[in-house]
C-alpha cells in the first residue's frame, strides 16, 4: 500500500516542479511587459513588481487556504510599498496611516479620472492590485485551463508594436519572449497531457517526458537558430514613425545635433537627437533641477554672457566666502529647506559643479591629488573648478558632495513684489534686448499680461501662455531661424513648436519687453530615479536631461525660477500663503483662483512631486500621459474582470443572493438562475429543448452528476403536484451549492 | 438493463420493470420497443408494427402476453379471410335449436393481426371497429371483448402487390406505430446462443397477473398532467396541422392518444406526473402515422417522421423559459 502512495506523492511533487518551472517562465515572459512600463510608478525598477507577480503565482500553486493566501500577499504588497516609498520601521504602522490617508484623499481624483493627480504611492498601490488580478487570471488560464498561446502571441505582438512605434528597441525582447513562449507552450501542453496518462502509461511517462523535453528543446533551438541565421530582408516600408513624420513635413528632416549641456548658446534652434549618455549619478534627498549657469544677453539668435566676475575660493572656505559671493538667488523674504547631494561623474570628469538651490557647502573629489579652487561667477552663478588661483586651468572632477538651501517661495511675498524696488543695476542689465527684435513680440507680451496687476501675475501669465495657444513640444522638427530672422519671433509666430530653449528664451524675451528683469538658465532636470531607499534617491542624469528655464528677479525674494516648457513641471516649492482658508502646506497652484476663473483656464497642474520622467526626449504631456495610463489601467481591469472574473463574480453574487434556498420558492429561483447562467456561459438552451435534454447536452462540457438530480427535483416541482419535504429541499439546496462551486472552479 | 440515454435518471415502476425484463429474455435488445408496447397496453391503445418479416414481431407479442398473464391469439390475414373469421359466427345448434355464438380469434387479450394489409377492406374494418368499440355485434347480439384488449397489427412495408393498404383515416385507430428493426450484431449472436438451448419463450412465465395489469391500467389514469403539458401536446398537434408539407394534420384523437400514452409512459417510468420529455419521446410514434403529407412533399421523399421531428424541434417546451418568470 505504501509503494503506490509514495509514487503518487512523487508524481504530485514532480508536477509541482513542472508547475514551478512554468511559473518562472511566466514571470520571465511577463517581465517583458514590465520593462517598457518602468516610468509608470516612478520607481524605475521592475523587480518589486515581478517579485509580487511571482509570489501570487506561487501562492496560487501551493493552494493555500484562501484567507491565508490573501493575508500573505497583502503583507507582501504592503512590505514592498513600504520599501519603495516610506522610511521608518515597517512595523510602526505610522506609514500605513499615511498611505491610507493618501488613498482616501486620492479618491476624488480617482473618481474624477484625474489619474495624473494621484500620489505615486497610491498609483503604485493600485498597480499592485492590478498585478494581482493579472497574475490570478494568468494562473487560471495557464494552470487550470492549460491556455497559454494567447499570452505568448499577445506578448510578441506587443513587442512588435513597441519596436515599430516607439524608440524602444525590442529586437532582443522579441527573441527572448519567443524562446520563453515556445518553452511555455511545450511545458503547458505537457502538463496537460500528463494527468491524462493513466495506469500503464504512468510508468512510461517518465521516459516520455524526457522525449518530450528533448523534442521541444530541439524544436525551439531549430526555430530560433533558423530565424537567427536566415537572411532578413529590410522592411519594405521604412520605420513608420519617421516615415510618417517626414511625409507630413515634406521629407525635409534635418539631422540634428545631440542633446546635452554645452557651453555655447550663441546660435539656438534646429532639431536634436536624444543622447542617453549618463553625465552624472547622484544620491540626493530631493529631486530638483541641477543649475548650471545663467546667461543675460539675448542676441536675436541665442544667448551670450556680457561679463563674468569670478570669485576664487578654496572649497574648504566656501561657507566663509559665500557672503562675498552674494549668490542672491534667494532674497531675505524667502524660506529655505536644506538639501544634500553626492554626485559622481560617469561619462567623463567635468570641471563644473551643478547644484540644486543655493549651495552652502561643497566638498570636491578630484581624480588626482591636486589642490583645486572654486571659481564662482557672480552674475551667472556658474561654479567651476580650477587647478590653482594662478593657473586658471579647469580640473575634471570625479565627483563632489554639497549641501544646499532649496528655496520655498511665498506666493504672497511674490505677489507683493513691486518692479519699482528692483535695483537699478539689475533693472538695466536684465532687460537688455536686441534692436532687431520685431515689435510684435512686445505686442504679444502686452496682450498676454493685460489686466494683470502684480508682477507675479504677469510672469505667471506669460509662463502659462505656452501651455495652450497651439504651442507644442517638439525636438526633431525644429527649424533653425533663417538669416536675419529672430529666434523668438520665429518660434512665437511661425513654427510654434520647439523644446526648452525655445520656450525659455521666448519667455525671457517677452518679460524683458515688459521691462521685467529676467534671465535664461541652463542645467539639468532631476534625472531618472533608479533606486529609492530610506528616503534617499539615486538618480541618473543623462544628456537627455539637459534643460533650460527662466529666472525672474523679484525684489526681496530673489531670482525665482519659472518653467515655461510644456510637459515640464516647476520643481520648486511655492507656498500658497495668499489664500486665507487654504491649507497652507499645499505648494502648488500659484495662480489666483479668481483670475484663472476669469480666463477660463484649466487648472494648471503644479505638483511638488518629482518630475522624474520629464526628460527632454519624453515629449508627451504629463497630464495626457497620466490620463492614458489611468484609462489603460481601467480598461485592462475591465477586460480582465469581464473575461476572467465576471463569471465567478456572478456566481459569487448568486450564492449570496439565493442563500438559504431551502425555501421552495427561493430554490426554484436559484435553479432558474443556474439554467440562465449555463445558457449564457456554457451552452445556450434551445426553447424546444426540455430541461433533461439540455442537461444531457451539457455533459460534454461540465460534470452534470449533481445537476441531474437537481433538475429532476425541479421538474417534480414544476410539473408534479406534490410538495417537496424540507429535508429534500435542503438536500437540493446543497446540490445547488455544489453545482455553483463546481462552476466557480471551472 | 434499462439504463440508457435520457431514461437513465428514471426509477422504473418495479413491477413493470420486471415485465420488461421478462420480455427481454426473449427479445434481445429492443428495450425501447418493449417499453413502448407496454405503454400502449397500459394506455389501452393498439399498436401498429410496421416491419419486415422475421424480426420478432410475433415473439414480442407472445412474450408480452405471457409476461402479463394474458391470452394471446393470432390472426393471419389473407385475402380470402372473411369478417366472420375474425369475429366469430353464430352456429345453429340442432340440440338446443338455438344459434350459438362461436367466438372468433378476436376474443383474446392480446391479438396479433398479422399482415393486416393483405386482407380485404371489409375484414379490415371489422377488426378496426372491434378495436374502437371494444365489443362486436354478431347477428344483433353484442359481445363484449375481454379486458384488456390490445391489437397488435403488423404491416409488411415492402410488398404492395395484392395488398389493401390501410387508409390513413383508419390508421388513426392505432395509438402507436412502431418499428422493430433488425437486432444489432452482438444481440443477434446472443439470440442465436439462446435459441440453441431451446426457444426462450417456452421458459418465461408470468411476471404479473392479469388482475394486476388491470389495476395498473386504472392507476395510469391517476397520473398528474400539468395544464402546460396538455397545452404542449395541443401545440404540437396544431403545428402538424399548420405545417406547409402536410395535407391533413393530426386529429384530436391523435392528441388524446398522445396524452394517454404519455400518462402510461410516466407511470412505467415511476413518476406521478408527466414530463414534456414523455410527450417529446412519444410524439413520433403517436403522430407520424396520423399525418397525410401533401403530394409535393411525398414526391420530394419527405417522411411524416421528418415533419414530426421538425415540429418537435421548433415547438417551445413549456415551463423552462427561465429568462423571466416561468410560464407554467
Amino acid at each position: 500500500m505504501a509503494a503506490p502512495r509514495s509514487r503518487l506523492g512523487g508524481e504530485r511533487w514532480s508536477n509541482m516542479g513542472l508547475n514551478l518551472v512554468i511559473a518562472i517562465l511566466l514571470t520571465v515572459l511577463f517581465a517583458e511587459w514590465m520593462w517598457p512600463l518602468l516610468a509608470l510608478t516612478e520607481t524605475y525598477t521592475v523587480y518589486p513588481f515581478l517579485l509580487f507577480f511571482s509570489a501570487v503565482l506561487l501562492v496560487a500553486l501551493l493552494r493555500l487556504r484562501r484567507f491565508l493566501s490573501i493575508l500573505l500577499l497583502s503583507l507582501l504588497l504592503l512590505f514592498l510599498l513600504h520599501q519603495l516609498y516610506f522610511t521608518g520601521p515597517f512595523l510602526s504602522l505610522h506609514w500605513l496611516a499615511v498611505l491610507l490617508q493618501k488613498i482616501l484623499t486620492s479618491l476624488p481624483a480617482l473618481i474624477g479620472w484625474e489619474w495624473h493627480q494621484l500620489a505615486v504611492e497610491v498609483r503604485t498601490f493600485f498597480f499592485f492590485i492590478l498585478l494581482w488580478l493579472i497574475a490570478i487570471s494568468l494562473y487560471q488560464n495557464v494552470f487550470v485551463r492549460g491556455r497559454i498561446l494567447f499570452f505568448v502571441v499577445m506578448t510578441v505582438g506587443y513587442m512588435g508594436v513597441l519596436d515599430t512605434f516607439t524608440p524602444y528597441d525590442a529586437r532582443l525582447a522579441v527573441l527572448r519572449s519567443m524562446v520563453t513562449g515556445l518553452a511555455l507552450l511545450a511545458l503547458v501542453q505537457f502538463s496537460q497531457l500528463a494527468p491524462k496518462a493513466s495506469g500503464g502509461e504512468l510508468r512510461k511517462s517518465k521516459s516520455r517526458s524526457w522525449m518530450w523535453g528533448i523534442a521541444s528543446f530541439s524544436f525551439i533551438l531549430c526555430a530560433v537558430g533558423i530565424a537567427y541565421a536566415a537572411p532578413k530582408t529590410g522592411p519594405t516600408w521604412p520605420d513608420p514613425v519617421p516615415f510618417i513624420k517626414s511625409y507630413a513635413t515634406g521629407g525635409d528632416t534635418q539631422v540634428g545635433k545631440k542633446v546635452g549641456y554645452g557651453q555655447s548658446d550663441e546660435v539656438l534652434g534646429g532639431p536634436f537627437m536624444p543622447d542617453d549618455t549618463v553625465v552624472f549619478e547622484a544620491i540626493t534627498d530631493r529631486l530638483t533641477y541641477w543649475r548650471g549657469e545663467a546667461k543675460d544677453v539675448y542676441t536675436g539668435r541665442g544667448w551670450e554672457k556680457s561679463r563674468g566676475t569670478e570669485w576664487l575660493f578654496p572649497f574648504d572656505k566656501f561657507t566663509e566666502a559665500r557672503p562675498i559671493m552674494e549668490a542672491s538667488f534667494i532674497g531675505p523674504e524667502t524660506d529655505t529647506e536644506p538639501v544634500q547631494a553626492t554626485v559622481r561623474f560617469v561619462d567623463r570628469p567635468l570641471a563644473q559643479i551643478f547644484y540644486p538651490g543655493d549651495p552652502m557647502n561643497i566638498e570636491v573629489l578630484t581624480r588626482q591629488a591636486v589642490d583645486v579652487v572654486g571659481a564662482w561667477e557672480q552674475e551667472s552663478g556658474r561654479l567651476l573648478v580650477y587647478r590653482s588661483e594662478n593657473q586658471r586651468q579647469q580640473v575634471g572632477l570625479a565627483g563632489y558632495q554639497l549641501e544646499s538651501m532649496l528655496p520655498v517661495y511665498s506666493v504672497s511675498a511674490l505677489k507683493g513684489a513691486n518692479l519699482s524696488q528692483v535695483p537699478h543695476e539689475i533693472m538695466e542689465h536684465y532687460t537688455q534686448l536686441p534692436d532687431s527684435l520685431p515689435e510684435r513680440v512686445a505686442d504679444l507680451a502686452r496682450e498676454i499680461v493685460e489686466g494683470k496687476d502684480t508682477l507675479y501675475d504677469q510672469v505667471k501669465a506669460i509662463e502659462s501662455y505656452f501651455r495652450m495657444n497651439g504651442y507644442r513640444y517638439e525636438t526633431e522638427d525644429v527649424p533653425v531661424p533663417e538669416e536675419g530672422q529672430d529666434y523668438v519671433d520665429q518660434f512665437l509666430f511661425e513654427t510654434k513648436r520647439g523644446y526648452c530653449d525655445n520656450f525659455s528664451t521666448a519667455m525671457v524675451v517677452m518679460l524683458r519687453t515688459l521691462d521685467i528683469p529676467a534671465r535664461w538658465v541652463k542645467g539639468f532636470t532631476g534625472g531618472q530615479v533608479i533606486e529609492r531607499n530610506q528616503g534617499l534617491l539615486r538618480v541618473e542624469v543623462e544628456n537627455n536631461n539637459a534643460h533650460s528655464w527662466v529666472e525672474v528677479y523679484f525684489p526681496e525674494v530673489g531670482w525665482v525660477p519659472f518653467e515655461p516648457t510644456p510637459s515640464f513641471q516647476n520643481p520648486f516649492q511655492f507656498e500658497r500663503d495668499d489664500l486665507p482658508s487654504e491649507h497652507t502646506s499645499s505648494t502648488d497652484q500659484e495662480e489666483d483662483p479668481e483670475t484663472s476663473l476669469e480666463e477660463q483656464l484649466p487648472p494648471e497642474v503644479q505638483e511638488p512631486s518629482f518630475p522624474a520622467w520629464d526628460t527632454i526626449n519624453s515629449g508627451s504631456h504629463r497630464k495626457i500621459k497620466g490620463m492614458l495610463i489611468g484609462a489603460g489601467l481601467v480598461l485592462a481591469l475591465a477586460v480582465m474582470i469581464r473575461l476572467l472574473l465576471w463569471r465567478r463574480l456572478i456566481l459569487l453574487w448568486a450564492s449570496r443572493r439565493y442563500r438559504g434556498g431551502d425555501n421552495g420558492q427561493r430554490l426554484v429561483q436559484a435553479y432558474h438562475f443556474l439554467i440562465r447562467y449555463l445558457g449564457r456561459f456554457v451552452m445556450p438552451k434551445h426553447p424546444a429543448q426540455t430541461l433533461r435534454e439540455y442537461v444531457h447536452s451539457l455533459e460534454s462540457k461540465i460534470d452534470v452528476d449533481k445537476l441531474e438530480p437537481l433538475t429532476q427535483w425541479y421538474e417534480e416541482t414544476l410539473y408534479g403536484k406534490r410538495r417537496s419535504s424540507s429535508s429534500r429541499l435542503n438536500q437540493m439546496y446543497r446540490l445547488w451549492l455544489d453545482v455553483i462551486r463546481q462552476l466557480r472552479k471551472k | 438493463m434499462f439504463d440508457h440515454g435520457s431514461q437513465r435518471q428514471e426509477q422504473y415502476h418495479p413491477r413493470l420493470f420486471q415485465v420488461m425484463n421478462n420480455v427481454q429474455n426473449v427479445i434481445i435488445g429492443k428495450q425501447n420497443v418493449i417499453e413502448l408496447a407496454l405503454t400502449a397496453i397500459l394506455a389501452r391503445g393498439h399498436i401498429l408494427l410496421e416491419d419486415r418479416p422475421g424480426v420478432g414481431k410475433t415473439m414480442l407479442v407472445r412474450a408480452l402476453a405471457r409476461s402479463l398473464g394474458c391470452t394471446f391469439n393470432r390472426i393471419q390475414f389473407t385475402p380470402d379471410l372473411l369478417p366472420s373469421d375474425v369475429t366469430g359466427v353464430s352456429i345453429f345448434n340442432p340440440k338446443t335449436l338455438h344459434f350459438e355464438f362461436r367466438p372468433g380469434p378476436i376474443f383474446g387479450h392480446i391479438i396479433l393481426a398479422d399482415e393486416i394489409n393483405r386482407t380485404s377492406p371489409k375484414t379490415q374494418s371489422a377488426l378496426l371497429e372491434a378495436m374502437e368499440e371494444e365489443s362486436i355485434t354478431v347477428d344483433g347480439t353484442t359481445h363484449r371483448l375481454p379486458e384488456p384488449f390490445v391489437v397488435m397489427a403488423t404491416q409488411n412495408p415492402i410488398e404492395y402487390e395484392g395488398t389493401f393498404p390501410l387508409p390513413e383515416a383508419q390508421l388513426d385507430r392505432f395509438m402507436l406505430k412502431l418499428h422493430m428493426g433488425y437486432p444489432q450484431a452482438e444481440e443477434e449472436v446472443e439470440m442465436l446462443s439462446r435459441i440453441q438451448q431451446g426457444h426462450p419463450i417456452s421458459k418465461i412465465g408470468e411476471a404479473i397477473s392479469l388482475e394486476e395489469l388491470i389495476q395498473h391500467q386504472h392507476k395510469v389514469r391517476q397520473v398528474y398532467v400539468h395544464r402546460a403539458i396538455k397545452r404542449y401536446i395541443v401545440d404540437l398537434v396544431r403545428a402538424t396541422r399548420e405545417h406547409h408539407l402536410v395535407e391533413l394534420g393530426v386529429s384530436p384523437r391523435g392528441s388524446i392518444a398522445l396524452l394517454q400514452a404519455a400518462l402510461a409512459l410516466a407511470y412505467i417510468r415511476g413518476r406521478e406526473y408527466v414530463l414534456p420529455d414523455d410527450v417529446k419521446y412519444l410524439a413520433p410514434f403517436t403522430l407520424s402515422h396520423r399525418i397525410i403529407l401533401s403530394p409535393d412533399a411525398r414526391l420530394d421523399g419527405v417522411q411524416a417522421d421528418d415533419v414530426v421531428r421538425q415540429v418537435l424541434a421548433e415547438t417551445p417546451v413549456p415551463g423552462v423559459d427561465v429568462s423571466g418568470t416561468h410560464t407554467v
